[in-house]
């Protein structure tokens, strides 16, 4: 099972899928919980500035 | 029980005793034929005789024949050995065994042990055995030599199979499934080793539990599953590895040797249950190919310890061909990929938890991260680059990938030699090497015939088949990628804010979703197509170029879906650059820079879509060492009024083409000023949002309309020079403008052309403020007004032709209005030209003693304070100038000093 979702927060659009087994038990409130954890992670990613970028190939 | 010792010279053991056989060695024959009571010995007086094996009849308690010199002919026949206690067989390695040598043992027992020793023999007198029958123990013994064996065969015994170190050069069959036998683990190992025939392994389901290797040169193959117990090695050292599309298992495998070998996997796979332990090991996988689909699982559930995976981390890599999938089941210990490992699909199944060490990989295949799983951060790259596949997926599950990626191979070649029919290509690095099968392009070659795409035919890093007959000397070559599948996203995709991703070859489809990285590269001359979606790709990257990407005219950098490139970075420290390939106007990409306060440079002669800097708050402008203006094909739109500084000293001279074919381009300046140029060209339009102004440098302040449609949409533009001297297509819209012309020379200021200009005038204004010479001159345009605000020299004119203005003004004094004496005339209705006493304006002609026309159709013309030379009033109108100067050459003047001459003038008229 394939959920294609994009949240966009504070002019940032993250665009994502959740991957789920076809008979996982997942309610909808996990499912939502999941999106918002892996947005919320990439958010911290992407307005964390690195100022002094450790190595850039 | 007695013993019989062969005596019969060359005979038969057959049913007839005759005098082959003794009671002791070398004794006197005529003793009965051996019974299953007997021992039976052939050895070294048994002399180097013959003995051919009867049918049905060479029975026997026990067999020695460790000494013996001969030859056992067997035929089709076999030896029954019925005993049931110490040693069945003892075999060596002086004799000779032809037919298909077999001894069976049949006995029932259901205690003790029978001991083979079948001794040191080579492959080609190796004895089969059959165990038919028992449930008590078998064993082998290695006293007399290596325990070798031809066949071994349980099927029927149900006892214990003791572990033994033995060779096998033919096949191994287990019990039946069900007999109730003990197969014993052990540390002793199984070698299948032939040269000469196809070995068969049948496990019926039991467990090996101990050691086996593949050392031959001929075909070990499965029938059925081979299990071999969780902390046993399978070692492949050489000859074919069919699993026949069966399961192994094993602790480890293991195949560190340049030897030739190869697995068959068919659809079988390898499954790996060890841990703590290099659990996949080839490090040299010189000699190493495969068939099928190789799959290897790793079932280890636990988190105990680290498992490596070693796959052809050496020179002499296999390549894409050699390339095998390994599929984690969920655990949470520490995985390690060797360095240089080529890998078909890397597959963590959901709920691993498993930390991953950084090293430099390359995936052929599908690449699943679970969600709890953690990859350590680090420079060791991963590359996806399959030459072979449709596709490669990558699936992260939310995981973050804080290493370089590359998608597709760049391999720059450090020598290209060859003439006629073959090129040879020297690699930089062998273990990026295309697989043999794969086609690599060439381009940007010089000569250019070279250029094309090959079929790798060798895995050496030379060897490259060419399609044509060009000859000549290669002098330089380029990027040799290879043309590469599609990597695509199943998720966003997310690396290190540090980490660049860099873009060889083949297509990158986003699937449209998030992909992230701290920079991206894509500087080579392979084909490459980013397929967008709705897809996004962000640089969160500082201090460096955080979108490089170049193509060459013959393979182009193209993309489909809606581009959309975010500059996320939100410090304030260093330079962030961005320079997309000088591109067609289809392939041009949507960069937007959505924040930081830090510098952002654009670099020039390179093509954009849009240019957004909404949300940026620091100094932005054009790469100083451009060498043109930046293309956009879109819609430049600076940062918010106020909040930014920009195009300022540390800009290059250079600026913006905005040069789309067919869009409506739009320029959102935001009151920035601007100290570049401006070129509108090419067929679409462009139309400003809010006033836009350039600085008043001749050199750095021009705005130059060749081509389309430009419109000012009612706002002000400020410019050095606003230019349209050319013949392309093109209209001017300046409805309800001022357009402040601040420069200018002789013959530059506010310019056109006659040709292929269509004007939208109404309620524009037209001023100069220039304190030296500037130049207005549009032929053809019906310019509303045109004022004279500064304090130099206003030429107007067009050498033959007529410009119109429908009023002339000036707001400041003193200056001089300078109409060209070449020109036809210039037309106007209202001549509002004004000075002050002591600051006259100069209206003369821009060349001394010669007339240059003014006209107006009708009315009257009254003027302050000028000084008037040169001048031809005309048309019909009444031209009155008060407290003015006559400086001579003038005509259809009425000029007046003072206005009571004039008055006194006009009483008269």
């Amino acid at each position: 099972m394939v959920i294609d979702y994009t949240i966009t927060q504070n002019g940032y659009t993250f665009s994502d899928a959740l991957i789920l087994d076809d008979d996982n038990t997942l309610t909808p409130e996990e499912i939502e919980a999941m999106k918002q954890a892996r947005f919320d992670k990439w958010y911290k990613i992407i307005t964390t500035p690195v100022d002094n970028p450790v190595f850039q190939e | 029980m007695a013993n019989r010792y062969w005596v019969g010279g060359t005979g038969t053991w057959d049913a007839t005793a005759g005098t082959k056989w003794a009671t002791t060695s070398g004794g006197t024959g005529g003793q009965a034929v051996p019974t299953t009571a007997d021992n039976v010995f052939f050895d070294a007086n048994s002399g180097a005789n013959t003995v051919t094996i009867g049918s049905g009849t060479a029975i026997c308690n026990a067999l020695n024949i460790n000494a013996f010199t001969g030859t056992l002919a067997f035929g089709t026949n076999s030896i029954t050995i019925s005993g049931n206690s110490a040693f069945m067989f003892s075999g060596g390695s002086g004799y000779t065994l032809t037919g298909t040598p077999l001894c069976i043992l049949n006995s029932t027992s259901t205690t003790g042990t029978r001991t083979i020793s079948p001794g040191g023999a080579s492959e080609a007198n190796s004895m089969s055995f059959n165990i038919t029958g028992g449930t008590d123990t078998i064993t082998s013994s290695t006293t007399a030599g290596t325990a070798t064996f031809k066949n071994l065969n349980l099927t029927g015994f149900a006892g214990t199979f003791a572990n033994t170190t033995k060779t096998i050069y033919g096949d191994l069959t287990l019990p039946s499934s069900g007999s109730g036998a003990t197969i014993s683990a052990g540390v002793n190992t199984i070698t299948f080793a032939s040269t000469l025939v196809q070995q068969n392994i049948t496990s019926n389901g039991f467990t090996m539990d101990f050691p086996i290797t593949v050392s031959g040169t001929q075909t070990v193959q499965l029938v059925g599953n081979l299990t071999i117990g969780s902390t046993r090695t399978f070692t492949f050292t050489s000859g074919n590895l069919n699993l026949n599309n069966n399961t192994l298992s094993c602790g480890i495998f293991s195949s560190t040797n340049s030897n030739t070998r190869s697995i068959a996997f068919g659809t079988g796979n390898i499954t790996l249950t060890g841990n703590s332990a290099t659990v996949w090991a080839m490090s040299t996988a010189t000699g190493f190919t495969l068939t099928g689909t190789p799959q290897v699982n790793l079932t280890y559930s636990g988190s105990t310890g680290t498992r490596t995976i070693s796959h052809s981390n050496t020179a002499g890599a296999v390549g894409e061909l050699g390339a095998i999938s390994f599929t984690f089941s969920a655990s949470s210990d520490a995985i390690t990929l060797t360095s240089n490992s080529f890998i078909k699909n890397l597959i963590f199944s959901s709920g691993s938890t498993n930390t991953v060490a950084n090293s430099t990989i390359y995936v052929y295949g599908n690449y699943t991260l679970a969600s709890g799983m953690t990859l350590t951060a680090g420079t060791n790259n991963t590359t996806f680059l399959s030459g072979l596949s449709t596709q490669q997926n990558i699936t992260t599950n939310s995981v973050t990938l804080d290493f370089p990626v590359f998608i597709g191979a760049s391999i720059t070649p450090t020598g290209i030699t060859g003439s006629g029919s073959t090129v040879t290509v020297t690699y930089a690095s062998t273990s990026t090497f295309p697989a043999v099968g794969s086609t690599i392009t060439v381009a940007n070659v010089v000569p250019s015939a070279y250029n094309g795409t090959f079929t790798v035919v060798s895995s050496s890093n030379t060897g490259l088949t060419y399609s044509s007959s060009a000859t000549g000397t290669v002098t330089t070559f380029g990027t040799v990628s290879l043309a590469s599948c599609t990597v695509q996203l199943q998720d966003a995709m997310t690396m290190g804010t540090s980490r660049t991703l860099t873009y060889n070859s083949g297509t990158l489809d986003l699937n449209s979703k998030t992909l992230t990285t701290g920079f991206f590269s894509a500087n080579n001359a392979a084909p490459r197509n980013i397929l967008f979606g709705t897809g996004q790709i962000n640089v969160a990257g500082s201090n460096g170029s955080v979108w490089s990407s170049s193509s060459a005219t013959t393979v182009p950098f193209t993309y489909t879906g809606t581009s959309k490139i975010n500059c996320t970075y939100s410090g304030s420290v260093g330079t962030r650059i961005i320079g997309a390939q000088q591109q067609t106007e289809a392939n041009a990409l949507n960069f937007y820079i959505t924040a930081g306060s830090d510098n952002f440079q654009i670099n020039g002669s390179r093509g954009y879509q849009t240019i957004d800097f909404t949300g940026f708050t620091g100094t932005f402008g054009l790469v100083p060492a451009s060498t043109g203006n930046a293309i956009i094909y879109q819609n430049l739109v600076l940062p918010a009024a106020g909040v930014a500084t920009g195009f300022g000293a540390n800009s290059a001279t250079y600026g913006f083409s905005f040069s789309s074919a067919t869009n409506s381009q739009t320029f959102t300046s935001n009151g920035y000023s601007l100290d570049t140029t401006i070129l509108k060209q090419a067929a679409g339009s462009l139309t400003l949002v809010g006033p836009l102004t350039l600085t008043s440098s001749v050199s750095t302040g021009q705005f130059t309309l060749s081509g389309g449609t430009f419109s000012t949409a009612g706002y002000a533009l400020n410019c050095a020079i606003f230019n349209f001297q050319n013949t392309g297509t093109k209209t001017l819209t300046l409805t309800n403008s001022t357009v402040t012309i601040s420069g200018g020379t002789s013959n530059s200021g506010f310019s056109g052309s006659n040709t292929n200009t269509t004007y939208n005038l109404t309620g524009s204004n037209i001023v100069f403020t220039s304190s030296a010479t500037t130049f207005f001159n549009a032929p053809l345009g019906v310019f509303p007004q045109v004022t004279m605000g500064g304090t130099g020299t206003l030429n107007i004119g067009q050498a033959s032709a007529s410009n119109t203005i429908t009023t002339l003004t000036n707001t400041t004094q003193p200056c001089t209005i300078s109409l060209l004496a070449t020109a036809t005339q210039l037309n106007v209705t209202n001549l509002n030209l004004n000075g002050t006493a002591g600051n006259l304006v100069t209206l003369n002609s821009t060349v001394s003693g010669t007339q240059a026309t003014i006209s107006k159709t009708s009315g009257q013309v009254s003027v302050n304070y000028l000084n008037i030379q040169d001048s031809k009033a005309t048309g019909g109108a009444a031209w009155d100038a008060y407290y003015s100067t006559d400086s001579g050459n003038n005509t259809g003047w009425f000029i007046s000093s003072n206005l009571s001459n004039f008055l006194n003038l006009f009483d008269k008229r």
